[in-house]
């Protein structure tokens, strides 16, 4: 009782550490044994950031439950987007230069919900591995982070199920085995009741503050997975994903729009450990459908204009890859991977007196093939080196109105790590890394309305160089990492008419509208972790400097990034104030503090005139690219994590208040005309959150 | 705190209560000298100085004290202050000419810009041609009765069906009864362009006409309306059954073009054929002939541009000469070029949206001047003024002279 009471009085507790817990635990994904060896004897995440849905879910988020990006935004080296957004700039890097894929599937639109959670439900999840450097040679196609989820193999001993609800989502998960022992499915659905949550919410808001006339969401996925484990050396496994979000909203009775990004990918996956001379053998084909759309209706002087706009991503990848033990203590892998993909970005037609025009159409496709292997040695508790090293044939135009043609980029990794005393040490990383597609972001929210295009001859692939040296240590309960990375980027993308990003005239001629350009970031990084059977917590800080220089931008002068925030800090706690078979309470809080973004604001003015125009127009001036940071970001979080166990059902509930301290944090700023300055526009007050999950 | 629903954000407004809250914002960096220079062929020409002022501030600060020159290859020209913020340079730039501005400042500062006038005599060449063939029915009378005949009307060619049909059957008549919005035009060999007319009433006011719209396929699109030029909208019934049929059959071909905002901007037109003759008109005459041509619309080598007459008031007992269209074609520098459409696209935003930094615009403001910010540019416009009557024509009606051969 005297427990209970001083959780309810105390408000910083501790969350539930994520690291290092894998040697009990079997996984079977695409990460090569030997990696995994080899992190289980060095003891340490040789893999970068490991995480488990159990501990996922725990971080705070608006739907009451976190998901993988909500926890790595929280990582060292990691800058946040927009508030409440699922986006992530890693080291300097932009959103679009991470890869989130799933069983090797990169996934295109990973948010749901304009950035709130990412579309991959936790319960599909065995782990998420979340590497920063030192990539393995089977990763490729992004310059900044792999964010990799590897997914559940199902039960195959027994039906369990578990049914989730917050507000904005509401989902279900069900695995059973079809042939115990040998033959598994799981099948997962999420829907999100945030239309019918308006339509409830709409009588109690005064009219005059309602800016909607109308708003419908549709928004949702599907999982479904069916394994076959033939003997103990050979799986097989089919699965499919789907994701949709799709916002209808009226601002009035002359203008409606309708936006909305969907996913769907099919994957194949074979795994062989029996092969005498391979120590694993792996080969999965997969294909992944991508669409971004809007739909614009305005009546115009009596005309109704119509317009809409699809961009779409179709893709298809068949790889392989094998491994060899070399020796006693290395190992080779090796492989190829062959990727085709069609690229239709900003297609549009416009409906007319005779009907809808036929898309405009802007395909073009590439093919993306990749031969990759590392060679890795380790002396357990002392050393471990891998070189990692991809050729990558890149073919473009094919297919489409672009010009054709083809490149061919060398890259690689370089991982070494050396244990000064048992179970500490020294890191390095290198890291040479090729993109073949840029992702124009426009509105900084991590919404998948971004626009995908393929690299070619005028946009060539995303580059980038980096460095990482540090210290690490794995002392019992105690866990900490700190260094220092470099990292150079080449041929990144400014899209320059984000302001009509949404019109069509601006969309169809978007080729035009793209600078390229580098970009350098620098920075310490330091984590500390510490998991005790009833405390703990963990701290994280960055100082990181990042800047981007396009000749044609900014009269030719560097500027900052926009989430260059130079101070990143984060702390985060777990108190387990109960723990008993049947019932358990623990209280955490989570704390950040970071460095306002930058923001591009006219700052000056200046008159200019039209031709045959006797009054001047007073025209807005920028004095430089992200010349105006925005106030720190500060939130302070907390909530109570109950689960309760019966023989048959397990319930889990999270309650708590998100910005528990009401600070107003600037999303943007807008321009008051008519009181002449500039405010910022916050979007999340002080809000309560609450979840519920029941597991059978 | 206020509170507040910014539209950018519109799916997250229902759920979550923004608040704005105020800040302050000052121009970083050095003080900047804002520049305006636009070369015409004038003899005077005009530099505005300023000082670029912090957003919030509508005053313009001008800059008290600087020594001014236009420069060519072998003169230098100085400028004289008449006014707060502005020198005028006594000099007419010479077609295809590159002339450099310099700017020194009491501090030791220095600013400079460069700039070449657009050749006039490529900028636009205007063609006579027969416009006989429009009348598909009755060409071979046409051609039986009389010569092929061509109509100048001051010095640009007023083309259409239910203009040669007033040609063929009202010779001595000099009013007309209903508008004619439709004007086509050969356009050669020009740099960059901008069209744009004007009504001239008979009260001497000069009203501009708000849209336009053309079937020439290098128009720019920036600045198109959501508006659809619909000829029935202008179509006023003569009492001629004949002539009204050839009027609605002429201009009904053009339905559907989209109009553009106050003006056209054409890109460069590629070559022209060798088959025609440049006519000019001379005074006292109102007819020329040329031969060997056909027009071929799909070539680009003619484009059609229509304008909403909406703002004009016609009234048919006047004199010919008082109601008149004038059609102006400026001719711009490159520089001068991307300014226009910069001041264009953001006049519209500050008619509009609000500025906001959601969206971080492109900061690369079109400018070619070197130590400050601003533009030095040139421009060269010819007007042509179209008049109803058939059996007038007037010359250049505004400041320029037409060219010679």
């Amino acid at each position: 009782m005297r427990k209970i009471l001083l959780s309810l009085i105390l408000l910083l507790t501790d969350t539930v550490l994520i690291f290092a817990q894998y040697q009990d635990r079997e996984i079977r994904d695409t990460l090569q044994a030997a990696v995994k060896e080899a992190r289980r004897n060095v003891g340490l995440y040789s893999e970068g950031y490991a995480l488990i849905p159990v501990k996922t879910r725990q971080v705070t988020s608006l739907l009451g439950e976190g998901d993988a990006v909500k926890y790595i935004q929280t990582l060292p080296g990691v800058s946040t987007g927009g508030e409440g957004g699922s986006a992530i700039y890693v080291r300097g890097g932009n959103m679009g230069s991470n890869l989130m894929t799933l069983d090797g599937m990169p996934i295109y639109g990973v948010s749901h919900l304009l950035g709130l959670t990412t579309i991959i439900p936790e319960d599909v999840v065995a782990e998420t591995v979340f590497l920063a450097g030192g990539f393995p040679s089977e990763d490729g196609n992004f310059t900044a982070s792999h964010i990799r989820l590897v997914s559940k193999d199902g039960n195959f001993g027994r039906t369990e199920a578990a049914f989730s609800a917050n507000p904005f989502l509401l989902g279900g998960w069900i695995s059973a085995p079809i042939v115990k022992g040998s033959a598994s499915a799981q099948a997962v659905i999420r829907v999100s009741p945030i239309g019918l949550v308006y339509k409830a919410v709409k009588p109690m808001i005064k009219q005059n503050q309602l800016l909607l006339d109308d708003f419908g969401a549709l928004a949702g996925d599907a999982y479904g997975k069916l394994t076959w484990r033939k003997d103990v050396d050979n799986d097989l496994s089919l699965s499919f994903f789907g994701s949709q979000d799709r916002y209808a909203f009226t601002m009035n009775e002359t203008s409606s729009d309708v936006l909305g990004w969907s996913n769907l990918l099919a994957n194949l996956s074979w795994n062989n450990r029996s092969i005498s001379c391979l120590k694993t053998l792996h080969a999965d084909m997969s294909f992944n459908h991508h669409v971004g759309s809007q739909r614009q209706k305005t009546l115009f002087e009596g005309a109704l204009n119509d317009f809409l706009m699809r961009s779409v991503i179709d893709e298809l990848t068949v790889s392989g890859s094998a491994t060899i033990e070399t020796g006693l203590r290395s190992n080779l892998q090796f492989g190829i991977k062959v990727r085709g993909a069609l690229f239709n970005p900003a297609a549009s037609s416009v409906m007319g007196e005779e009907g809808r025009s036929s898309l405009l159409d802007t395909r073009s496709g590439t093919l993306l093939a990749t031969l990759h292997g590392q060679w890795e040695y380790s002396i357990p508790d002392l050393f471990l080196a891998r070189f990692a090293f991809r050729g990558n044939a890149f073919a473009y135009g094919l297919g489409g109105r672009t010009d054709k043609g083809w490149m061919f980029h060398p890259e690689g990794s370089l991982l070494l790590r050396w244990n000064f005393i048992r179970k500490a040490g020294l890191e390095v990383t290198v890291d040479a890394l090729t993109q073949y597609y840029h992702t124009l972001e426009g509105i900084p929210l991590g919404w998948s309305l971004d626009m995908i295009v393929s690299s070619d001859a005028t946009l060539p692939p995303e580059r980038a160089l980096q460095g990482y040296m540090g210290a690490y240590g794995n002392l019992g309960q105690h866990l900490f990492r700190a260094g220092a990375f470099y990292k150079k980027m080449r041929n990144l993308v400014y899209y320059g008419k984000a302001t009509d990003f949404f019109n069509a005239v601006s969309r169809a001629g978007w080729h035009d509208n793209i600078n390229v350009g580098e970009g350098t970031s620098y920075g310490l990084e330091f984590l500390y972790e510490k998991e005790g059977p009833v405390l703990s917590w963990r701290a994280s800080y960055t100082w990181s400097k990042s800047d981007r220089f396009f000749p044609d931008l900014n009269e030719g002068r560097r500027f900052p990034a926009k989430y260059d925030r130079r101070h990143i800090a984060h702390l985060a706690a777990d108190w387990k104030v109960l723990q008993r078979a049947s019932f358990s309470l623990d209280i955490s809080s989570q704390f950040t503090y970071q460095s306002g973004s930058w923001d591009t604001l006219q700052d000056g003015s200046l008159t200019g005139w039209f031709i045959g125009e006797k009054d001047g127009v007073r025209l807005p001036l920028i004095s430089s690219l992200n010349n105006y940071q925005l106030p720190a970001y500060i939130r302070w979080d907390g909530g109570v994590h109950l689960a309760i166990a019966g023989k048959a059902v397990k319930h889990e509930v999270n309650i708590g208040v998100y910005n528990i301290l009401n600070r107003h944090n600037p999303f943007m700023l807008r321009y008051n005309a008519e009181l002449e300055q500039w405010e910022t526009i916050s979007l999340i007050p002080v809000l309560p959150y609450i979840s519920y999950r029941v597991l059978f | 705190m206020k509170r507040v629903f910014p539209p950018v954000v519109l799916l997250l407004a229902f759920l979550l209560l923004a608040c704005s809250d105020p800040v302050e914002i000052a121009w970083k960096g050095e003080r900047q000298v804002s520049v305006y220079c636009i070369l015409t062929r004038d003899s005077l020409q005009t530099v505005r100085l300023s000082w670029v002022s912090s957003l919030k501030d509508g005053k313009e600060e001008w800059v008290d004290d600087a020594q001014v020159f236009i420069r060519d290859k072998g003169y230098a020209y100085p400028g004289k202050k008449v006014n707060a913020g502005e020198w005028a340079v006594s000099m007419t730039p010479e077609p295809g000419k590159t002339y450099w501005l310099e700017i020194h400042l009491p501090d030791g500062k220095e600013i400079s810009a460069e700039t070449s006038c657009p050749d006039e005599r490529i900028l636009i060449d205007v063609d006579v041609y027969q416009p006989a063939i429009w009348l598909e029915e009755e060409e071979e009378n046409i051609r039986q009765k009389q010569p092929p005949l061509a109509y100048e009307l001051g010095v640009c060619q007023f083309f259409n069906e239910s203009f040669y049909r007033q040609f063929k059957e009202m010779k001595g008549a000099t009013t007309m009864h209903h508008v004619m919005p439709g004007l086509v035009f050969l356009l050669k060999d020009s740099v960059c362009c901008y069209i744009s007319a004007a009504f001239h009433g008979r009260d001497g006011q000069l009203t501009p006409i708000r849209y336009l719209a053309t079937n020439h396929k290098e128009s720019d699109n920036f600045n198109v309306t959501k508006k659809q030029y619909q000829s029935e909208d202008y179509f006023s019934p003569s009492g001629n059954e004949l002539r009204d049929r050839y009027d609605r059959a002429s201009f009904s071909k053009y339905n559907g073009l989209v109009m553009h905002d106050s003006f056209l901007r054409i890109e460069q037109t590629r070559d022209y054929d060798n088959g025609v003759r440049n006519v000019y008109p001379v005074s006292g005459h109102a007819f020329s002939t040329v031969t060997d041509f056909k027009p071929v619309e799909s070539a680009n080598k003619y484009f059609t541009v229509v304008g909403s007459f909406e703002n004009a008031v016609f009234d048919k007992n006047v004199g010919p000469d008082d109601e008149y269209t004038i059609l102006y074609f400026s001719s711009v520098s490159k520089e001068y070029d991307r300014y226009l459409k910069y001041v264009y696209e953001r006049k519209q935003k500050a008619d509009g949206d609000m500025l906001t930094s959601l969206y971080s615009d492109n900061a690369n403001i079109p400018g070619n001047i070197e130590g400050g910010t601003g533009i030095f540019g040139a421009i060269c416009v010819k007007a042509f003024a179209c008049h109803r009557s058939i059996n007038r024509f007037t010359g250049n009606m505004v400041v320029y002279e037409p060219p010679r051969l």
